[in-house]
């Protein structure tokens, strides 16, 4: 059976993906939110192909499965359609919201927002002024971007090239970080568009009551003090996810940062993934400014992927042992838990946190090469404790932070040292934590990633607080709540692994005296 | 598509991001790396994070290395170049010369791949030029350095007598934004990681004074607006480039610079100074793009991103600054790239 791809957005990041994943053999199912009219341009759009299909005035109303079986609930010019989909991109475009407001402004005829203004409403006839007849602000109001500055420098330097027209820039940080954008600035500086900085101060704008606007200031390079009158003024404007996107993000259950932008502020899921395998953020609904060409290359990498075959190393839950007290449904923070009668693991969301199987109450979900007696450990072969006083220790370190840091541990001392990877400390019951004591071991580390590091959200959260459940339960039997510690590593901290391990030996041996 | 291989020229974060999405996608990789080990720049870099995680992405670095180098399909050549590269009928034919390494001599190896992929990187900016008196005064250093002084040592010394500053100084755009030099381009990763160290410091050692020289603060999106205002309560940031540094009698390092013409020239002095060199083109690159059909370099660094109808393609800071984030979503773009071109798709 052919996989099928649905692509919420009708952009150009999503039409290219859609072409793409066609091409790879992928079925596809575009929702675009224009209204059949404007949606069908057949130029644009793939739709001569076959497995394509188009969903115009569509949105999603609910979404329900995971990846490799998702079933969503569409809404199309008044109607219900539902429809399956191996994976979901998030495709939708960005808004513009016009800073006026920021800036104590109204709109009004000499008052614009960046994308509306053009040199074209410019009258020719434009009144004679003292200074700038058009003046942009940029950055005065929250920081802005690269995109916003390009669109900026280029409108007040075609005023002045092909209008004759004197233009001037106040700005806060002039945002140059992207490709030709520093030779711009000064091209513009070069043919005489005059670029104010205000590091703290702000310039003071009136509107006069003929609707005339004012601006007062001083050159915080001069020391001078500045009028200005023009006849223009262009505000910058801030870029925002688009309320589509948005909805999708909810719809979804998909993480977003703090501007909204659909993909968790986690490093992790760079380029263009999300919490949930199989629901790919690319382009305007992840990020400002991106390239559609390398975001759609990049989504549908992605989409691939999370078609291939899922490995036989996801959780499985024992029908026999579940009491469908649900907390699997809820702890998951991929969502890979579907509720048909009972609750079952959807292998291809899976991402082997082992997050559900330490907080299951009946111990009925597995995931191979996890279950405690399973867990392979590089054992040290240095001698046992007593025999050179070294304390024999257990190292749980996730796999994709601390477990690293542990090979690159240089100067690391590895006697009666165990390391143990797992593949997120979110895995280790409190009972894995206590059993390295029962065999007469003297002390445990729990190695996690930093807090917003998790490629699980959660882990380092359940790590810290299972290890303050053994803690406890090692304060109870007299033995000491130290013996069990959390540490937050990076995968590039070898030196802070080995000197971590140091450490607590040091405590371990301080406890022997007591 | 089993038969197909790619041979990739640098082995940092560009160049091993490429070659594991062309591996998952089961293409064969050779990936040559004139080092003595992969990672390139950012296995240098040192986490940021001050209890919590900045961001930075620098741990991407080193995970990457990591399933690289366990990736079956990939085979790593380090302290190796590529002596020689013929293309001929749709073939890229080509010599591995490796330096001789602690378990073997020097060897030879040859291949063949539909594509190459340049991944070579940036040069840091070599700051001696610049009147800061970097290699003279053992207390001025670059980000890198810093960079190493952190991830190695675990904490920051003034070089000269191994005792914590007091006050540091950081000066942006060395060698960035920078008409003198014919350098009209902003490194882009610069302010975020100097940001990003300076918060580190002042989280470690509170009484650290910290100040700030910039142009514009470059960094963006995210949640930079709060990590910005977070920063400007803990250092402070001059709207100025230094003139020059001098060394005091006493060891320490003072600067002059002109904050505003009315104010005239400011003079402090601190304990460390930490320049943010910038990103540089790699002087070999244009002699590897000519000798793989592709553009010459417009102000140093590669700007076409491949050759038309041929299967050369140049990824990551080759083709001008970007940051760890960047640098990966172009090289699976690349790696995109590469597989349609295999398909007869372009």
């Amino acid at each position: 059976m052919t996989a099928r791809a649905c692509i919420f957005g009708d952009t150009d990041c999503g039409r290219q993906t859609a072409r793409h994943l066609l091409d790879a053999g992928v079925d596809v199912l575009l929702v675009s939110r224009r209204n059949p009219a404007a949606a069908a341009q057949p130029a644009a759009l793939p739709a001569d192909r076959a497995g394509f299909e188009l969903l115009p005035g569509g949105r999603l109303g609910a979404c329900r499965g995971a990846a490799g079986a998702f079933t969503l609930s569409l809404e199309s010019g008044g109607r219900t359609v539902i429809r399956t989909a191996d994976a979901v991109v998030v495709a939708e475009s960005e808004e513009r919201l016009a800073l006026h407001p920021a800036y104590g402004l109204h709109p009004s005829p000499r008052v614009v927002s960046l994308s509306a203004f053009s040199p074209a409403m410019l009258s020719p006839a434009a009144e004679p002024a003292e200074g700038p007849q058009v003046v942009f602000l940029n950055g005065l109001a929250g920081e802005s971007h690269p995109c916003i500055a390009a669109e900026t420098l280029h409108a007040a330097l075609r005023l002045r090239n092909e209008h004759g027209i004197k233009a001037a820039i106040l700005t806060g940080n002039l945002k140059v970080a992207a490709d030709g954008l520093e030779a711009l600035s000064r091209e513009a500086r070069a043919a005489g568009v005059l670029i104010f900085k205000f590091a703290a101060a702000r310039p003071e704008i009136r509107t006069e009551a003929d609707g005339k606007i004012g601006l007062n200031f001083i050159d915080e390079v001069t020391g001078d003090s500045c009028r200005m009158t023009p006849q223009w003024l262009v505000v910058d404007e801030q870029i925002v996810p688009s309320a589509a996107a948005r909805d999708l993000a909810r719809l979804l259950s998909i993480e977003t940062d703090a501007g909204g932008f659909v993909q968790g502020d986690n490093v992790h899921r760079l380029p263009v993934a999300t919490n949930r395998r199989g629901i790919v953020a690319a382009g305007a609904s992840r990020s400002i400014g991106a390239d559609p060409a390398a975001e759609a290359a990049n989504a549908v990498l992605e989409v691939l992927s999370a078609l291939d075959p899922a490995p036989g190393d996801r959780a499985a839950i024992d029908p026999g042992r579940c009491i469908r007290c649900l907390t699997c449904l809820r702890v998951c923070p991929h969502y890979a838990v579907v509720l048909e009668t009972r609750p079952v693991v959807a292998p291809a969301a899976c991402e082997r946190c082992g997050i559900c199987a330490a907080e299951c109450p009946r111990g009925a979900i597995r995931i191979p090469g996890l279950a405690a007696e399973e867990l392979p450990a590089e054992r040290a072969s240095a001698p046992a404790s007593g025999k050179n006083g070294a304390p024999r220790l257990t190292a749980f370190c996730c796999s994709r932070s601390a477990g690293i840091a542990a090979r690159a541990a240089g100067a690391l001392d590895r006697a009666g040292l165990s390391i143990v990877e797992v593949p997120c400390a979110g895995s280790l019951s409190a009972e894995m934590l206590l059993a390295p004591f029962a065999r007469g071991e003297e002390g445990v580390l729990v190695m996690t990633c930093h807090a917003d590091n998790c490629h699980s959200r959660e882990g380092r959260g359940f790590a810290a607080r299972r290890t303050e459940q053994a803690a406890g339960f090692l304060r109870q039997c007299g033995a000491g709540a130290e013996r069990v510690k959390l540490v937050a590593l990076a995968a590039n901290m070898g030196r802070e692994f080995a000197e971590s391990v140091a450490e607590f030996r040091r405590t371990l041996l301080t406890l022997r005296g007591t | 598509m089993t038969d197909q291989r790619v041979l990739i020229i640098g082995g940092g974060i560009g160049g091993l991001t490429t070659a594991l999405a062309l591996a998952r996608r089961r293409i064969q990789v050779d990936l040559v790396e004139q080092a003595a080990a992969v990672g390139g720049h950012a296995v240098r870099l040192s986490c940021k994070a001050t209890g919590s995680c900045v961001k930075c992405g620098a741990c991407l670095a080193d995970q990457t290395v990591a399933a690289a180098a366990a990736h079956p399909g990939i085979r790593l050549f380090t302290a190796c170049r590529a002596a020689e590269i013929r293309y001929a009928s749709g073939r890229y034919h080509y010599l591995l010369a490796q330096a001789p390494q602690h378990d073997r001599p020097a060897r030879t190896i040859p291949g063949e791949a539909g594509a190459v992929v340049l991944a070579s990187g940036f040069q840091p900016f070599d700051p001696s030029g610049k009147p800061y008196g970097y290699g003279r005064y053992p207390d001025v250093v670059t980000n890198l350095d810093l960079e190493g002084m952190l991830r190695e040592a675990g904490g920051v010394r003034r070089p000269s007598n191994g005792a914590a500053p007091e006050r540091a100084a950081f000066i942006q755009c060395v060698g960035s934004r920078d008409a003198s030099l014919g350098h009209l381009w902003c490194s882009g990763f610069c302010c975020a990681a100097a940001l990003r160290a300076a918060r580190l410091l002042k989280h470690r050692r509170p009484e650290l004074a910290i100040t700030l020289f910039y142009i514009d603060i470059q960094t963006f999106g995210r949640d930079f607006e709060s990590v910005y205002a977070q920063a400007r309560a803990e250092i402070r940031f001059v709207r100025a480039i230094p003139a020059d540094a001098f060394q005091t009698e006493e060891g320490r390092l003072r600067l002059s610079w002109v904050e505003t013409s009315a104010q005239g020239s400011v003079e402090e002095e601190f304990d460390l100074v930490v320049l943010s060199a910038g990103m540089t083109p790699r002087p070999e690159i244009a002699a590897l793009a000519g000798s793989l059909g592709l553009s010459p370099p417009t102000a140093g660094f590669l700007t076409a991103n491949r050759s038309p109808g041929e299967g050369a393609f140049v990824v990551g800071t080759a083709r001008g600054p970007m940051g760890i984030a960047d640098t990966i979503a172009d090289a699976r773009r690349t790696a995109w790239d590469i597989i349609r071109f295999f398909e007869g798709r372009g």
